[in-house]
C-alpha cells in the first residue's frame, strides 16, 4: 500500500510535524517501502494468538497512596522555553 | 601496557597499584586522544576527578564496592542529574537533566567514576549510529566504517579504550548489535531487569538498559549493580540481582545449545566461518547443539517496525516545546509551535519512525497493524517458550554482517531496519541476550549471540564467560591511536 | 410534534487519594502554579507513571456500590492529542477493560418516584492541567497543579428524558461519592464535573437522533439550564427542516446558551492503546469483596430504613437520606438520644429555614446534633413549648449554648407545677363567670379563651396539654345545651 502525499501531509498534522514539500515527497517514498515490508504482517497464520502488550507476564505492582511535596519547581522549570511566576507560557490560546 | 578491562582495574585497584584518580586521568586523555571517533556527547573532566578523588578516599577507609574507582560513562539516552541529556536530538540539544536515572543514581552509589554521556543514534532510532544530531560515530577498527547502533558511542568508548564499560539500551538490538560491530560483549537483560526511570523511552514494551565491555565477566559486574527491582518503573520485575561470581559459574558443560539453522543461512558468507567455529568451541564446552526452529521468528522485522514506531509516536509527543526542549523562534500561535519546533527539533529519521508509528495507530489501521504485530509478538514468544522446552538456551549469529562503511545504507532504511532482524526476536519475546565476540572477517568482529528464557541471565553470562576462558576473541584490540 | 428527549451524562469525579494517580505528587490545589506538579506531572523526558493503589480501591468501591460488574484485569490506555495543559501529549486512560463494569444507580425523580439508571462503566483516567488565558494579556499561561489527580470518569446510559431528570441522576451520583467518601463533590472546584450528551428523536421513534456534547457543566443549574437551552434549540433545529450536527457545545451561563466549540481543523484520532509503560492490573475477588465490605449504608437503604424502622414519611426519608451531610447530622442527633421524627421535623422546619436564611451548609451549622438532641429533650419532657422551644433555638443560634444553659439563664421554663397551675385556674375562672356560663351550657370552644387567659397570666410558660387537663377538671365536660 502507498502512502500518497496528502497521507503524509495527514498524519504530519496529526503528530504535529512541520514539514518541507520535500520531505513529504521523501516521507511518502520511504513510508511506501517500509509498508511493503510492514504487509507482511497481514498474511501470517497467527491463528487465535491474543494481542501481546507486553513481555513481561506480572501483574501491575501498585504504589502506596503516600504523598511527597514537590520542593524543586525551579530546577524542573530550569529547562523550559519560557516561564513566568511558575507559569509555563505558551502562545495565546482563543477557548 | 594500560589497564582497559574492568577486572584488571578492579584488581589493581584492590591491590593497591593504581588510583581511581590515575584511572581517570588515562581514560581522560584516552578520550582527548580518540576526539574523531565523536564517541562522547559531553565530557565532564571536572565531575570526572572529583568522583575520582572521592572514590579513592572511600577504597582508602576500607570501603566502596567493585566498581568504586572504575571510570565508565553512559549513553546519553539517560539522565543524569545537572548534566546535559539529549538523546542525540537537537531536541534536547540545552536540556539538563534535573535527577539521575536509577541505573546511573546505582552507579554513582557503587562509587563509578562517570566520565560524561555518550553519542547513540537520536532517541535510540538506528543501527549505525549515524542519526546522531552531533555527528556519526567512528567505529576504532576501521574509521571509515560504523560503530554500530543506536549504542555507538557506547560501543566506540570501549573499543578504543576509553573507558573499561559502558551503559547502553538495547530496544531492537542497540546493545547487541554495536557490541558485535566492536568486537565487545553486550548484555540485553531481561525486560523489566534494568529499571527505565530516567532512561528516555524510545518503545516503552522493548527498551531495556544494560551494559557493553569486553568481556562476560566484566558484563556481569556491572549488570549486577544496575539492575534490580525499582518501584519507580512499574514494568521493572521484582527481585534483586545475583552477585557476579553467582552469574558466571552456572556449570555449562551438560547444557543443550539451540541452533536455529534459518539464520545461520541468512547471515554474509564472510561471518559463517568464525560463527562455524564458535559452534565447535561450544561442543568443546560440552554443551550439545541441537538444530530448532523459530517460527514466527523470521517476521520479527516487521513486527518491531510498526510496534516500536507505535510507541515511539506517543513517546515522543512530551516534546512540543512547552515545558523542556526545543522551541522554534516567534510561534504565531500554538498550532505553529507545535509543528515547528517538532519540524525543527527531530531529525529525520525520528520524524519517519513517528509517521510510520502514528500511521499503525490511527483508525482503519490499528487492527491491520498494530493489533497484528501484537498477535505476531505472542506467536513469536510462544516459538521460544516451546524452543525452551528442549534446549537451555540459543546461539545465532547477532548480525547479518560484520561494521558497514559510513554513509554505506544511510539513505536506505529498509536496509538498515533488517540489520536488526537477528536481534529484535528477543526484545519483542523480552527475553535475555548477549552478544560476544566469536572471531575476525577482514580485519572486523563478528559477534555471535546467546539467548536464554526470562531472567536467566546468568546462563548466558556463564555460557560466555565459559567460552572466553578457552578463546582470545575478546582479548583482541583495535590498533590503538597514533600507536602505527 | 412530539420529541422523546435522551441523554446521557458523563460525570468526571476527582478522587481523594494523599498523592496523584501516578506520582506521589501531593493530591493538593497548590497555592502556587506547578507547585504540586512533579516531574512525572510535567511528563519530562525518562519520567514513568506508576498506579496509586488507593485510586484502585476507590474506584472499586464506587463500582460495589452500584452493584456493578467489577474487572478482574483492567488496563490503562493512553488518548493521544495535542493541548499544553496535557504534558505527555496523551491521557492515560481507560479504554477496553475498565475498572468498573454495568451498574446501576437508584434515583429519586422529580415525581417522586424510584428509577434504576444505567450505568454503563466507570474508569480511571489522569487530569488534565489548566490552561489560564486572563493571566497574560498575549499569552496562555500553564499550570499543571491539577495534571495527574486522579479522575473516576462515570458515563450514564442514555436513559434520562429531562433537564430535572439529570439533576435528579447527577444529585444522587453526587450524594453517592459523598457518602462513599471517594470525592469531596464540591463542584465550584470542579472535583465534580459533567458533560452531557442530548438528543432528540420523534415521540415512540426507536432511532437515536444526532446528540451533541455539553462539556464542563459544573453545577446542578447549570446542568438544568444548559440542557433546557439544548433541548430548545434542538427542537427549533429539527422542527426548522433542520439537521442537528454532532458536536461538542459549551455552555455560557452569562447568556444562557450553548454554542459549538471552536471546531477543530480535522476529526481528533485519538490512536487509543494499551500503555505500554504499565502492566494488567489483575483484581482479585479478595479485592472485589473488600470493596464491598468499605461500603457505608448508601443513600437508598438509608431512605428505606428511615421509613420502615424509623417511621418517617417517605419524603422526610428522601431529604433526610438523600444529602450526605444532612443524614449525618440526622444520625449523630439520633446517637444523641433525638427521637426520630422530632429531628426529623426541625431538621426539615426550622434547621432548613434558616439554611436557606443564612446560605451556610449544614456542615458549618451552629447548633450541633447534640445540642438540637439536647433542645428536644426539653421539648418531649414538657420543659418548653413549642413556641418557646423556637425561642431558644433562635438563642442557640447566636450564642451556640446548649439549650439547658439557655433555658436556666433566661427562666424560659414552661410552667407545670400543678399547685401553681391550678390557683392560677381557680382565679380566671372566678374573674371570668360570664365565660363560665357559656361554657356550661355547651360552647366548647370557650375552652381556648380560658386557655389563652392563663397562658397570659403564666408569661407564656404554662405547658398548654397540662392547662387543658386542669381547666377541664375545674369546668367538667362542655355543657349539652
Amino acid at each position: 500500500m502507498a502512502l500518497d502525499p496528502d497521507a503524509i501531509r495527514r498524519l504530519a498534522t496529526l503528530s504535529r510535524l512541520a514539514l518541507t514539500d520535500d520531505e513529504v515527497a521523501g516521507y511518502s517514498e520511504s513510508l511506501s517501502e517500509i509498508l511493503t515490508v510492514l504487509d507482511r504482517l497481514q498474511g501470517l497464520p497467527v491463528g487465535d494468538a491474543a494481542p501481546l502488550a507486553s513481555p513481561l507476564a506480572l501483574p501491575q505492582a501498585l504504589r502506596p497512596d503516600e504523598a511527597s511535596p514537590v520542593t524543586n519547581r525551579e530546577a524542573l522549570q530550569a529547562g523550559a522555553p519560557a516561564t513566568d511566576s511558575g507559569f509555563f507560557l505558551v502562545p495565546q490560546v482563543l477557548s | 601496557m594500560s589497564l582497559d578491562t574492568l577486572s584488571a582495574m578492579r584488581r589493581a585497584l584492590e591491590a593497591g597499584q593504581t588510583t581511581a584518580v590515575a584511572l581517570t586521568e588515562q581514560a581522560l586523555a584516552a578520550a582527548e586522544a580518540n576526539g574523531d571517533l565523536n564517541a562522547f556527547l559531553h565530557l565532564d573532566t571536572a565531575k570526572a576527578r572529583a568522583a575520582a578523588e572521592a572514590a579513592d578516599a572511600r577504597r582508602q577507609a576500607g570501603e566502596g564496592s567493585a566498581l568504586t574507582g572504575i571510570p565508565l560513562a553512559v549513553k546519553d539516552i539517560f539522565c543524569s542529574e545537572g548534566d546535559p541529556t539529549t538523546a542525540a536530538s537537537k531536541m534536547l540539544a540545552n536540556w539538563r537533566a534535573p535527577y539521575d536515572a536509577t541505573a546511573v543514581a546505582r552507579l554513582r552509589d557503587a562509587g563509578a567514576v562517570l566520565l560524561g554521556k555518550l553519542n547513540l543514534d537520536e532517541f535510540a532510532m538506528g543501527a549505525s549510529g549515524e542519526n546522531s544530531a552531533f555527528g556519526p560515530t567512528l567505529n576504532p577498527w576501521d574509521r571509515t566504517r560504523v560503530p554500530g547502533g543506536s549504542s555507538s558511542g557506547s560501543a566506540a568508548a570501549v573499543a578504543a579504550g576509553i573507558v573499561p564499560a559502558t551503559l547502553g539500551t538495547d530496544t531492537g538490538g542497540s546493545i547487541r548489535q554495536p557490541a558485535a560491530f566492536c568486537g565487545l560483549t553486550g548484555l540485553k537483560p531481561t525486560y523489566g531487569r534494568v529499571s527505565r526511570w530516567g532512561m528516555i523511552a524510545f518503545a516503552s514494551s522493548l527498551d531495556q538498559g544494560g551494559a557493553l565491555a569486553w568481556s562476560a565477566e566484566d558484563v556481569a559486574e556491572v549488570f549486577s549493580v544496575i539492575g534490580g527491582h525499582d518501584a519507580r518503573d512499574a514494568t521493572s520485575a521484582p527481585g534483586t540481582i545475583a552477585p557476579p561470581g553467582a552469574l558466571l559459574s552456572a556449570p555449562v558443560a551438560g547444557l543443550t545449545l539451540g541452533v536455529p539453522e534459518a539464520f545461520f543461512e541468512a547471515v554474509d558468507s564472510a561471518l559463517q566461518g568464525p560463527l562455524a567455529e564458535a559452534r565447535a568451541q561450544f561442543e568443546a564446552l560440552g554443551v550439545r547443539l541441537k538444530a530448532i526452529e523459530l517460527p514466527f521468528a523470521g517476521d520479527a522485522v516487521p513486527a518491531y517496525y510498526v510496534l516500536a514506531p507505535a510507541e515511539a509516536s506517543t513517546n515522543l509527543s512530551r516534546y512540543d516545546g512547552v515545558r523542556f526542549g526545543h522551541r522554534c523562534e516567534n510561534p504565531v500561535d500554538l498550532d505553529d509551535l507545535y509543528r515547528r519546533s517538532r519540524g525543527e527539533g527531530f531529525g529525520p529519521e525520528v520524524k519517519r519512525r513517528i509517521l510510520t508509528g502514528t500511521y499503525a495507530l490511527s483508525v482503519g489501521y490499528y487492527d491491520a497493524y498494530y493489533r497484528q504485530a501484537q498477535r505476531v509478538r505472542r506467536r513469536i514468544l510462544g516459538s521460544f517458550t516451546e524452543a525452551f522446552q528442549s534446549v537451555d538456551a540459543l546461539f545465532l549469529p547477532t548480525t547479518p554482517t560484520t561494521a558497514f562503511k559510513l554513509g554505506e545504507k544511510r539513505h536506505d532504511p529498509i536496509a538498515l531496519y533488517e540489520e536488526d532482524r537477528f536481534t529484535i526476536p528477543a526484545n519483542l519475546a523480552g527475553l535475555p541476550a548477549l552478544s560476544l565476540p566469536v572471531g575476525f572477517s577482514n580485519g572486523l568482529p563478528v559477534g555471535g549471540q546467546l539467548i536464554a528464557p526470562h531472567f536467566e541471565e546468568g546462563r548466558i553470562l556463564s555460557l560466555a564467560h565459559a567460552f572466553q576462558q578457552v578463546t582470545d576473541h575478546h582479548q583482541q584490540r583495535p590498533m590503538a591511536r597514533g600507536a602505527a | 410534534m412530539n420529541w422523546d428527549v435522551v441523554i446521557g451524562l458523563e460525570v468526571h469525579a476527582q478522587l481523594q487519594t494523599a498523592s496523584k494517580l501516578f506520582s506521589p505528587a501531593p493530591n493538593a490545589a497548590g497555592a502556587t502554579p506547578n507547585e504540586t506538579a512533579s516531574a512525572v506531572e510535567l511528563g519530562l523526558p525518562g519520567t514513568l507513571p506508576v498506579p496509586n493503589a488507593e485510586a484502585i480501591r476507590l474506584a472499586l468501591r464506587f463500582g460495589a456500590a452500584i452493584d456493578a460488574a467489577l474487572a478482574t484485569e483492567t488496563i490503562f490506555a493512553r488518548k493521544n492529542y495535542f493541548y499544553p495543559d496535557l504534558p505527555k501529549g496523551y491521557q492515560i486512560s481507560q479504554l477496553d477493560a475498565p475498572i468498573v463494569g454495568r451498574g446501576s444507580l437508584s434515583v429519586v425523580m422529580p415525581d417522586g418516584a424510584t428509577k434504576a439508571i444505567g450505568i454503563t462503566r466507570a474508569h480511571l483516567e489522569e487530569d488534565a492541567g489548566k490552561s489560564v488565558h486572563d493571566a497574560y494579556s498575549d499569552r496562555t499561561a500553564i499550570d499543571l497543579n491539577r495534571a495527574g489527580t486522579p479522575l473516576l470518569e462515570i458515563v450514564s446510559e442514555p436513559e434520562l428524558h429531562s433537564a430535572q431528570e439529570a439533576v435528579a441522576y447527577l444529585r444522587e451520583l453526587h450524594n453517592l461519592v459523598r457518602t462513599l467518601e471517594i470525592c469531596d463533590g464540591n463542584m465550584n472546584e470542579g472535583s465534580l464535573r459533567c458533560d452531557a450528551n442530548v438528543s432528540l428523536k420523534p415521540a415512540g421513534s426507536e432511532t437515536l437522533g444526532t446528540r451533541t456534547e455539553i462539556k464542563n457543566l459544573n453545577s446542578f443549574r447549570f446542568l438544568e439550564r444548559a440542557i433546557t437551552y439544548e433541548i430548545e434549540r434542538q427542537q427549533l433545529v429539527l422542527e426548522g427542516g433542520g439537521a442537528v450536527v454532532q458536536e461538542t457545545r459549551l455552555y455560557d451561563p452569562d447568556r444562557d446558551e450553548t454554542r459549538p466549540m471552536r471546531s477543530k481543523e480535522e476529526a481528533e484520532d485519538y490512536r487509543y492503546f494499551p500503555d505500554p509503560d504499565l502492566l494488567p492490573i489483575l483484581l482479585t475477588a479478595d479485592d472485589h469483596a473488600a470493596a464491598r465490605a468499605s461500603l457505608p449504608e448508601l443513600p437508598a437503604a438509608k431512605r428505606a430504613r428511615y421509613e420502615t424502622d424509623l417511621g418517617l414519611t417517605a419524603s422526610e426519608a428522601r431529604l433526610l437520606a438523600s444529602e450526605r451531610s444532612t443524614a449525618a447530622y440526622f444520625e449523630a442527633a439520633l446517637t444523641a438520644g433525638a427521637a426520630p421524627k422530632g429531628a426529623a421535623n426541625w431538621l426539615a422546619g426550622e434547621i432548613a429555614a434558616q439554611l436557606n436564611r443564612s446560605g451556610e451548609s449544614l456542615d458549618a451549622f451552629p447548633i450541633t446534633p447534640a445540642q438540637l438532641a439536647g433542645l428536644l429533650a426539653r421539648v418531649d419532657d414538657g420543659t418548653l413549648s413549642s413556641k418557646l422551644a423556637k425561642t431558644v433555638f433562635e438563642r442557640m443560634l447566636e450564642t451556640r449554648e446548649d439549650a439547658d444553659v439557655i433555658i436556666e439563664r433566661e427562666g424560659l421554663k414552661q410552667v407545670s407545677d400543678s399547685g401553681a397551675l391550678e390557683s392560677l385556674v381557680a382565679e380566671v375562672i372566678e374573674a371570668n363567670p360570664g365565660q363560665v356560663e357559656q361554657y356550661r351550657a355547651g360552647k366548647g370552644k370557650v375552652l381556648g379563651f380560658f386557655v389563652g387567659q392563663l397562658m397570659k397570666a403564666s408569661g407564656g410558660k404554662a405547658n398548654p396539654q397540662q392547662l387543658n387537663a386542669l381547666l377541664k377538671a375545674a369546668l367538667g365536660e362542655p355543657g349539652e345545651g
